[in-house]
C-alpha cells in the first residue's frame, strides 16, 4: 500500500473520531433539554391536578351554598324530620358526602343524615364562628372524625330566614380520599409506578398522602424547602431532594393552591415525589443507546490507527537507526524494509549511498597510509625534543621547591626571633627600670629633707641629678614603647572616648609648668562625637605635643584645639615657639631625629617622642602632620577616624 | 600601726621603699626572695603584701597563687608594664593595685594609703 493511501486512511479515522465526539456533545446538550422538558411536563401535570382539586373544592363550595338556601332548610317552620329528609336527598343525589347536618347557632345538631348526635352540642370549629356571624357565605376546614378516624373536609354555609337573619348553618363532610382519584392522573409515558403525592396545609401538616395514610394530620412538612418556597409565594416549582426512605434522589414538584372563581383556596400545597431514576429513564436510555453505537466505532478507530501508525513508524525508525550507524562510520550497515511505499525507495537510496561511501573510503585509506608513515617519523623526532624540555623544566621546579623550603625555614627562624625579641624587651624593660627605682626614691628622700636640712648648693646639685634621672626615665620609657610598637607587641585597649575630656585633662596637667615659664595655655574644643581609641595612648600623644610646645616656646601661648571633620576628628597644638625650618619638616616624625643644636637651645631629647606619636596614631588608623613658620611657631596635629577606626 | 611586708630581690629598691613607707608611718618587713616572703607571710600577721614580679627563685605571681588564701591585701610593685585588660583580670583575682616602677615617693605613699583605707 502506498504511503499516501495510509495517510488517507489515517485522516479518515481522525474524521470519524471527531464525528463521534461531536455527536457525543450534541447528545449531552440534548440530554439537558430532555431533562428540562421532563421536569416541565411533571410540573404541568401537577399544576393540572392541583387545578382539578381547586375546581372540585369550588364545586363543594357551590353545593353547600345551594343546600343552605334550600327553601325547606331555610324555613324556620320546617321540622327536624323534614330537614333531615331533605339532607338525605341531597346526599343521595350528590354522592360525594358521607354526611350532611344542620345545626343551630349554638352548635346544637338539629338534623343529620346519619341520625348521629342529634340534640347534642358540637365541638367548636374554626368555620363555625365565621359562618354563624355571616362573615362569609361558605367555609371549609379539615377535621378527623372522632368516631371513624376518617379525615373529612367540612364545608359549611350559614342558613338565613326570609328576612336574611342567620339562625343556623349546614355542614357537609367529604372524606379527603375523594381527592385521590384526581391525583392518580399524574403519570409519565414510560413509567408504570404511581408517584407519592402529598397534600400539605399552610402550617406544613400532611392532610393527605397516597402512600402514607397513617401520617395524616401528624407529619409535619414545615421544614421542607418546597413548603417554604411555596409559602413564600412561589406558585409552582421543582427541586431535587434525597428521599431517605427509598434511598434515592427524587424530583420534588410542588404546586400551591390557586383557588377557583370565588373560592379563594385553603393555602394548600401539592407535593409530587418522582424518583429521578424514573423521571429521567428516557434520558438514560438515550445515553445508553448512544454509548452502544459509539464504543465499537471508537474501538475500531483505535485499531486502525495503531496498525497504520506502526507500518509508518517502524520503517522510519529503522531508517534513522541505520542513518546514525552510517554517520558513526559503520559503512557496512544496510537498511532492510519490506513495505512497498516511498520509505522502501528511500531505504534503497541510503543503501546505495553507503556502498559508494565505502568504496571511496577504501581509496582514501590507501593514500592516508603513505602520508601517515611520513608523519609518524616527524612526530617521533618532535617528541624526543619535547621530552628533553620537560626534563629541564622538572629540574628547574625541584630547584625552586628547594629554595622555597629554605625560605620557609628562614621564616620559621625569624618567627622564633620575634618571640625572643619580645622576651628580650621584657628583660631590658625590667633591668633598666630596676636601678632607676631606688635612685629616684632616695633622691626624693634627700630633697625632701627627711635626713637633715641641705645647703642651697647641695639642693642645686641634687636638682641636676633629679632632672637627669627624670630625663633618663623618659628616654627609657620612650625607647621601650617604640621597641614594643616595632615588635608588634603593642595591643590597643579600644573604648569609646570623649577626646575633649582628655584634652582638658592634658591642658590642666601642663598649666602649672606653663605658668612657671610665663606661657598662656588656651583650649578650644569643637563639638565632637565619641571615637573608638585607646585612652592612655591618645592622652600620651596629646601630652607629647603639649610638652614639645612647652619645651620649644619661650614666650607667648600654647593653644590646644579639637575639631570635627567629615569622617575624622582633628586634634592640633599650636605654639608661638621657634618653629621648624622648612628643610627639616619632613624629618620631624622620623626615628631618632633631633633638631639641630641651634634650634633646640636648652631643650634636649632623644627624638623618639614624635616618632612614637606617629606610630600610635597610625595604629589607630589616623594621620599626623605639622605646619610651621620658622621663628614664629608651629602647629602639630593628628586625626582619628570617626567611622571604622582600627580595632 | 599597719604592717606591710615587701618581697623584693633588689636590696637597694627594698631599702628605699622600706624607708619611704616607714617615714609615712607604716611598719615594714622585707623579704629578699620569694621563698623568704612565703615563710614570713605565713608566719606573721600583715595588713598588706607588696610583691615584686620578676624575682630569680619565684615570680611574684606564683607567690601570690600560694598565699592568696591569707587574710590580707595584695599589690604588685613591678617594672613590667601592665595593660588595662590585664589590670581588670588582676583586680578580679584579688589584687588591690599594681604600681609600676619607677614611681615617685608621694605616689607610692598615696597608693598604699588607698589600699589600706
Amino acid at each position: 500500500m502506498k504511503f499516501a493511501t495510509k495517510l488517507t486512511a489515517f485522516l479518515l479515522v481522525i474524521f470519524i473520531v471527531f464525528g463521534v465526539l461531536i455527536s457525543y456533545f450534541v447528545y449531552i446538550s440534548n440530554l439537558k433539554t430532555l431533562e428540562e422538558e421532563i421536569t416541565d411536563r411533571l410540573e404541568e401535570q401537577a399544576f393540572h391536578v392541583m387545578d382539578k382539586i381547586d375546581r372540585n373544592l369550588y364545586e363543594r363550595y357551590a353545593d353547600i351554598q345551594v343546600i343552605a338556601t334550600d327553601p325547606m332548610i331555610s324555613s324556620r317552620d320546617s321540622t327536624p324530620k323534614q330537614i333531615t329528609e331533605r339532607l338525605i336527598e341531597y346526599r343521595n343525589t350528590l354522592k360525594t358526602y358521607t354526611s350532611l347536618s344542620f345545626m343551630d347557632l349554638g352548635r346544637v345538631r338539629i338534623a343529620d343524615t346519619a341520625g348521629f348526635g342529634i340534640e347534642k352540642q358540637n365541638r367548636i370549629t374554626k368555620y363555625w364562628e365565621e359562618v354563624s356571624q355571616g362573615k362569609i357565605s361558605a367555609a371549609s376546614d379539615i377535621y378527623e372524625s372522632k368516631t371513624t378516624g376518617i379525615v373529612n373536609i367540612h364545608f359549611a354555609s350559614p342558613v338565613k330566614d326570609k328576612n336574611g337573619e342567620i339562625f343556623g348553618f349546614v355542614v357537609a363532610r367529604m372524606p379527603i380520599s375523594k381527592l385521590y382519584e384526581i391525583t392518580r392522573k399524574i403519570t409519565l409515558s414510560q413509567a408504570e409506578e404511581e408517584f407519592a403525592i402529598d397534600l400539605v396545609d399552610k402550617d406544613g401538616l400532611l392532610l393527605y398522602s397516597n402512600t402514607n395514610k397513617k401520617g395524616i394530620l401528624k407529619d409535619n412538612y414545615a421544614d421542607s424547602e418546597a413548603i417554604k418556597r411555596s409559602m413564600a409565594g412561589e406558585k409552582i416549582g421543582s427541586l431535587t431532594n434525597f428521599d431517605p426512605i427509598n434511598k434515592e434522589e427524587d424530583i420534588l414538584v410542588f404546586v400551591h393552591e390557586q383557588g377557583y372563581l370565588d373560592f379563594k383556596g385553603n393555602d394548600w400545597t401539592l407535593l409530587v415525589h418522582v424518583p429521578t431514576r424514573i423521571a429521567f429513564a428516557s434520558a438514560a436510555q438515550l445515553r445508553n443507546r448512544t454509548l452502544l453505537i459509539m464504543l465499537p466505532i471508537i474501538a475500531f478507530a483505535i485499531l486502525v490507527v495503531s496498525f497504520f501508525s506502526k507500518t509508518i513508524t517502524n520503517p522510519i525508525t529503522k531508517l534513522s537507526q541505520i542513518a546514525v550507524e552510517i554517520g558513526k562510520g559503520n559503512l557496512d550497515a544496510r537498511v532492510n524494509i519490506t513495505t512497498k511505499d516511498e520509505l522502501k525507495d528511500l531505504a534503497v537510496e541510503i543503501n546505495n549511498m553507503a556502498s559508494n561511501l565505502k568504496a571511496y573510503q577504501i581509496k582514501l585509506l590507501k593514500v592516508e597510509k603513505t602520508r601517515s608513515n611520513e608523519l609518524e617519523a616527524e612526530v617521533g623526532k618532535k617528541t624526543k625534543e619535547l621530552k628533553k624540555n620537560i626534563d629541564d623544566l622538572q629540574k628547574a621546579r625541584t630547584a625552586t621547591l628547594n629554595m622555597m623550603e629554605d625560605l620557609r625555614q628562614a621564616n620559621e627562624d625569624l618567627k622564633g626571633l620575634d618571640t625572643a625579641k619580645a622576651e628580650f624587651l621584657n628583660m631590658v624593660s625590667h633591668e633598666l627600670k630596676t636601678p632607676l627605682t631606688p635612685i629616684s626614691a632616695n633622691l626624693e628622700l634627700l630633697r625632701a629633707g627627711d635626713f637633715g636640712k641641705l645647703t642651697k648648693k647641695q639642693i642645686s646639685r641634687l636638682n641636676v641629678v633629679s632632672r637627669n634621672t627624670e630625663r633618663l626615665r623618659d628616654i627609657i620609657g620612650n625607647l621601650l614603647e617604640i621597641a614594643r610598637i616595632e615588635a608588634g607587641k603593642i595591643t590597643l585597649n579600644i573604648e569609646k572616648l570623649q577626646i575633649n575630656a582628655i584634652a582638658k585633662e592634658v591642658a590642666q596637667d601642663i598649666e602649672l609648668a606653663a605658668k612657671d615659664k610665663g606661657l598662656r595655655v588656651s583650649v578650644k574644643l569643637g563639638k565632637l562625637s565619641t571615637v573608638k581609641a585607646d585612652r592612655d595612648r591618645i592622652k600620651e600623644c596629646i601630652s607629647n605635643f603639649m610638652n614639645n610646645a612647652l619645651k620649644f616656646t619661650m614666650k607667648g601661648r600654647i593653644n590646644l584645639q579639637t575639631e570635627k571633620k567629615k569622617d575624622h576628628i582633628k586634634v592640633s597644638v599650636t605654639d608661638t615657639g621657634m618653629g621648624v625650618e622648612k628643610d627639616n619638616m619632613p624629618n620631624l616624625f622620623h626615628k631618632f631625629y633631633q633638631t639641630s643644636k641651634t634650634e633646640v637651645g636648652k631643650a634636649k631629647g632623644v627624638g623618639l617622642g614624635l616618632y612614637s606619636v606617629k606610630k600610635l596614631i597610625e595604629l589607630h588608623g589616623g594621620t599626623v602632620g605639622v605646619e610651621s613658620t620658622f621663628g614664629k611657631g608651629s602647629t602639630f596635629w593628628f586625626t582619628l577616624p570617626t567611622k571604622g577606626g582600627k580595632k | 600601726m599597719k604592717k606591710i611586708i615587701y618581697v623584693e630581690d633588689d636590696a637597694d629598691t627594698a631599702d628605699a621603699v622600706k624607708t619611704v613607707l616607714e617615714l609615712a608611718g607604716y611598719k615594714v618587713d622585707l623579704a629578699l626572695c620569694g621563698k623568704d616572703g612565703l615563710t614570713k607571710i605565713r608566719k606573721g600577721k600583715y595588713d598588706l603584701a607588696l610583691l615584686d614580679i620578676m624575682m630569680p627563685d619565684m615570680s611574684g605571681w606564683d607567690l601570690y597563687q600560694k598565699i592568696k588564701g591569707v587574710k590580707m591585701k595584695f599589690a604588685f610593685l613591678s617594672a613590667l608594664p601592665v595593660s588595662a585588660e590585664r589590670m581588670k583580670e588582676l583586680k578580679k583575682s584579688g589584687i588591690s593595685d599594681y604600681i609600676t616602677k619607677p614611681f615617685s615617693n608621694k605616689d607610692l605613699v598615696a597608693r598604699v594609703k588607698g589600699i589600706l583605707k
